[in-house]
């Protein structure tokens, strides 16, 4: 099975690029509009890594990645902001938890790289400690 | 009356008989000639008698009568006489109305019995003529018979005499009784023997109390008890003695024992006796209270002259308001004594905060009179008054209720003196103090009247202009002889408010003055202007860089948020840009085998072998996906190219750094750029709806500032449904030309503005954001830039859960911006 990364922005032209630059990767690449839709795909599969916008009308990234956290812990989470403020970092850090914390504009490699590394991680943790895969 | 008793007895012895029958026996020689040497000697007395002598026979008539009898009776003859009877030569009735007749015979039958009476009697003549007579009847025995022997003397002249006497004394004795004045007489024993009605009165003793005493036992004339003890007495000795014709003053006392003022004259008047005196003696208590009165007022008049006097001075003295409070009291207490009923005897001191100030002479004494000063509620001292020697006059009452007021209120008005000496001094130091601050501070002063004549300038004004005391304040503030046209004074009369301008002075053309015109009112009917013109050259300098912060710093509040959007597509413009370079690359592959395919033409081996590598070359690029993708990625990436230049586009045009002149401008693009470059903060709570007018004019305005407002109402109405419930509110901007307004209407659906702070939105500094949010001078800027540099309106429906809806109107006058223009520009943007 493949490794899913599961991308959400507010604004499709930044998944539409993000998809583009990912698209040769090895996972599987979904993305959501919005925290709702973001939230309504992780209940429906199961995702390794998400890359959450912070700045969202509705819920925020900060929102859905503490929801995350809390609801599927073994899911990774990063952040991928164009604002950011030490306020929503140290959130995103303490209560989401996050693997890794971008800001936009970011090189695609760079954020592949990480995605790779925290999907390496998880396979690590998979061997070591024999998870309960939620379903 | 000793002639006539000695007629009486010589008649008796020798009786006679004229002209009658003779009598007894034959007498011997010796007594014949004897006898007729009597009888001539009696005949001698009888012929010449003055007295009437007649003889009253036993039948009642006249048997004889001298020749006097005769004249007195007017009978020619004695025959004519001796037929006459008494009552014949009587009235009808006597003077006490007694019959002459039953009288006659009551007196002739006394005279018969007795021997002798003596009466008085009228008598008539026989010529009818009335006269009193005294009469002497003696009976004598003559020859057996009884005869009565008259005498009558005519008394009538005696009578008139005594009449006369009479009345003299009962017109004295009723003067004398009907006199409003005592009148007492002494004998020249000294002893009372006349005491009138009016003495009684005045003394309250009867006459028969005092008559025969001796008035100086019981008058007791006490004042004159040492000068002369008895003044009625003296005169005993001398009919001219000190006393005689003058009045004296005397004290007499009464039989109750109070004494009164009396007035006395004496004289002396001799009687039978001697000498003896009359006092007529006046009471005078009436006229002595009158002049006790008299003195007394004008003892009170020339009191009152003498405090008006020392209150006057001491005015004089009061009102210099170059003495100090020692200089003053030194002179207030040089005459103060003047001001007491015994000036000569009375010296002053005033104790003043510990000083003493003494009038000469002064020196302790109990008889004095102290007042405390008191000044500003607070004892300082006290103003004295003391007897250096006490008068007799002022022995019960040393201080009169008029001197005490009248220390009263030379303390009083001390204590005012001091307290106006001491604030006035108070002032001049405090002016001192506030023009050495006005100097440090670069303000200038100028008290104005209404004719704007300078009434005061500070020490900095009158060095640079000159002394401008009563010159008209336009002559160096605008360099003109006429009234300034927009003398803030002209319009201010009925204000109370400041009014504030910016100007330049003419002798300081590099220096900005802020001018503020305060109104005073002075009095009731005058007014005066305080000019307060203070150097805000420094203070403009600051503002306008000051203004030009505020401006980036509304660019630097949203900077975080334009960066966010200009990340946004950056993000994916890179990301796109690479895929395609990534898919040119591969897609030159293709073009590689395809240019090969071109060259090995008719080769069909050769062409077999690329058309296979080309269909591989394809496949592993994935040329399906790159030749959909290409077109879209580039569609995207174009199009957040002109994201970034429309934000950066936006933002230059927010920004722009303001203009000092009006500019017209097209109000929807000018808003349509302020939503764009604050996007970032409003677009995840908000959705933004506009309905631009598409007709809209230009509008005359200053875009900066405007811009600034417009977004300061739209981040507060971002705000506003950012409390209520994120991410779901609407924001809807609305444009339109309203009969020479342009309005712009931003509505939210956010918390709507509770009632209590409504008044507040607008003010300086309010805000109910958490800290850190807000700083509250959001909405005061768009209304100072909306009403004050725009001359629009700006003002706010709302409602409580509902929302709020802001309406921003300008006014389309070039005319209206233009004055608003120049008051800006004086204010210095």
């Amino acid at each position: 099975m493949n490794h899913t990364v599961l991308l959400v922005d507010d604004d499709a032209n930044v998944l539409h690029g993000l998809t583009r630059a990912l698209r040769h990767q090895p996972f599987d690449i979904f993305t959501a509009r919005s925290g709702e839709e973001a939230i309504d795909v992780l209940k429906r599969r199961r995702i390794h890594v998400v890359v959450a916008d912070e700045q969202m009308p509705g819920i925020t990234g900060g929102d859905l990645l503490a929801w995350i956290a809390e609801q599927f812990p073994e899911t990774t989470r990063m952040v991928l902001t164009g604002h950011p403020t030490a306020e929503t970092a140290i959130r995103a850090i303490n209560e989401g938890l996050v693997y890794r914390y971008f800001t936009k504009p970011c090189n695609p490699i760079e954020l592949a790289v990480a995605i790779r590394r925290a999907l390496e991680d998880l396979q690590t943790d998979t061997l070591t400690a024999s998870h309960d895969s939620p379903t | 009356m000793s002639r006539q008793s000695h007629h009486h007895s010589t008649g008796r012895s020798s009786p006679l008989e004229p002209g009658g029958s003779q009598a007894g026996g034959a007498p011997p020689l010796g007594a014949l000639n004897a006898l007729r040497e009597s009888e001539i000697h009696f005949r001698t007395l009888f012929e010449s008698s003055r007295d009437a002598m007649l003889v009253l026979g036993s039948n009642g008539r006249f048997s004889a009568g001298n020749p006097a009898a005769r004249k007195m009776f007017d009978c020619k003859s004695l025959e004519e006489f001796a037929s006459l009877t008494p009552v014949q030569l009587s009235p009808e009735r006597q003077p006490d109305g007694r019959p002459s007749a039953l009288a006659a015979r009551e007196w002739i039958d006394r005279a018969k019995k007795t021997g002798a009476c003596t009466f008085e009697w009228r008598h008539r003549s026989t010529s009818g003529t009335e006269f009193d007579a005294s009469v002497q009847l003696v009976r004598m025995e003559l020859d057996g018979e009884t005869q009565l022997y008259a005498t009558v003397r005519d008394i009538s002249a005696t009578k008139a005499v005594q009449m006369a006497l009479r009345a003299n004394e009962q017109k004295l004795r009723t003067i004398t009784e009907s006199a409003l004045d005592a009148i007492i007489m002494v004998d020249s024993e000294g002893r009372i023997n006349h005491w009138n009605s009016a003495a009684q009165t005045m003394f309250g003793y009867s006459a028969d109390e005092v008559l025969g005493k001796d008035p100086h036992a019981f008058l007791a004339f006490p004042a004159r008890s040492e000068a002369a003890p008895r003044p009625l007495a003296n005169l005993a000795s001398s009919e001219s003695g000190a006393d005689v014709g003058r009045i004296m003053e005397l004290t007499a006392r009464r039989s109750d024992g109070s004494e009164i003022p009396v007035e006395m004259s004496v004289s002396a008047v001799r009687g039978d006796q001697g000498l003896g005196a009359v006092a007529i003696i006046r009471d005078v208590s009436d006229r002595k209270r009158l002049e006790a009165a008299f003195q007394q007022q004008t003892a009170e008049l020339s009191q009152r002259v003498r405090e008006l006097n020392c209150l006057e001075q001491a005015a004089e003295v009061f009102e210099k308001n170059d003495l100090t409070p020692a200089d003053m009291i030194r002179r207030l207490v040089a005459f103060l004594p003047f001001g007491m009923r015994s000036s000569e005897h009375v010296a002053a001191r005033i104790v003043f905060q510990g000083a003493e100030f003494c009038s000469e002479g002064y020196q302790e004494s109990p008889v004095q009179l102290t007042v405390p000063l008191v000044v500003d509620g607070k004892r300082v001292g006290s103003v004295e008054v003391s007897y250096m020697a006490c008068p007799a006059h002022a022995a019960d009452e040393p201080f009169t209720s008029r001197e005490r007021t009248l220390l009263d209120q030379i303390a009083a008005r001390l204590a005012r003196a001091i307290e106006r000496r001491q604030s006035y001094q108070q002032v001049t130091t405090l002016s001192r103090e506030l023009e050495v601050i006005l100097e440090a501070t670069g303000t200038r002063l100028l008290l104005v009247d209404d004719t704007c004549a300078v009434q005061y300038a500070d020490p900095a004004t009158q060095r640079c202009y000159g002394l401008l005391a009563n010159q008209k304040c336009h002559r160096y503030l605008c360099l003109s002889s006429e009234r300034c046209t927009d003398c803030p004074n002209e319009y201010n009369q009925e204000s109370s408010q400041p009014t504030v301008s910016f100007q330049r002075l003419p002798a300081e053309t590099d220096r900005i003055f802020q001018r503020t015109i305060v109104p005073i009112r002075v009095e009731q009917n005058r007014r005066l202007f305080a000019e307060l013109l203070v150097d805000v050259t420094e203070l403009k300098a600051m503002e306008t860089n000051l203004n030009q912060a505020r401006k980036l710093e509304a660019v630097g509040q949203l900077a975080a948020g334009i960066a966010h959007e200009i990340n946004t597509p950056t993000q994916f413009i890179g990301d796109n840009t690479r895929f395609l370079r990534d898919g040119v690359r591969d897609l030159e592959q293709v073009m590689m085998c395809v240019d090969r395919l071109i060259e090995a033409a008719g080769n069909h081996e050769q062409v077999d072998s690329l058309l296979q590598e080309t269909r591989k070359t394809l496949d592993e690029i994935d040329a399906e996906y790159l030749r959909a993708e290409i077109p879209v990625s580039l569609e995207q990436t174009l199009d957040g190219i002109s994201q970034i230049a429309t934000i950066v586009r936006a933002m230059k045009e927010f920004s722009h750094p303001g203009t000092k002149e009006v500019q017209w401008i097209d109000l929807n693009r000018a808003v349509a750029n302020t939503l764009t470059v604050s996007r970032n903060e409003w677009k995840h709570v908000a959705e933004v709806v506009t309905e631009f007018a598409p007709d809209l004019p230009l509008v005359p305005c200053f875009p900066a500032d405007l811009n600034q407002a417009v977004l300061n109402i739209l981040m507060n109405a971002a705000h506003a449904i950012e409390a209520k419930d994120a991410g779901n509110g609407t924001i809807t901007v609305r444009t339109r030309s309203h009969r020479g307004w342009v309005e712009i209407q931003i509505s939210d659906t956010g918390t709507g503005i509770p009632e209590n702070i409504r008044s507040r939105v607008f003010d300086h500094f309010f805000t109910t954001k958490q800290v850190g949010k807000g700083t509250g001078q959001g909405l005061t800027i768009a209304h100072a830039v909306v009403v004050e540099k725009h001359g629009g309106t700006l003002d706010f429906q709302t409602e409580v859960g509902v929302g709020t809806t802001f309406l921003v109107r300008l006014p389309l006058q070039e005319a209206a911006a233009r004055t608003l223009h120049d008051t800006q520009t004086a204010q210095g943007d």
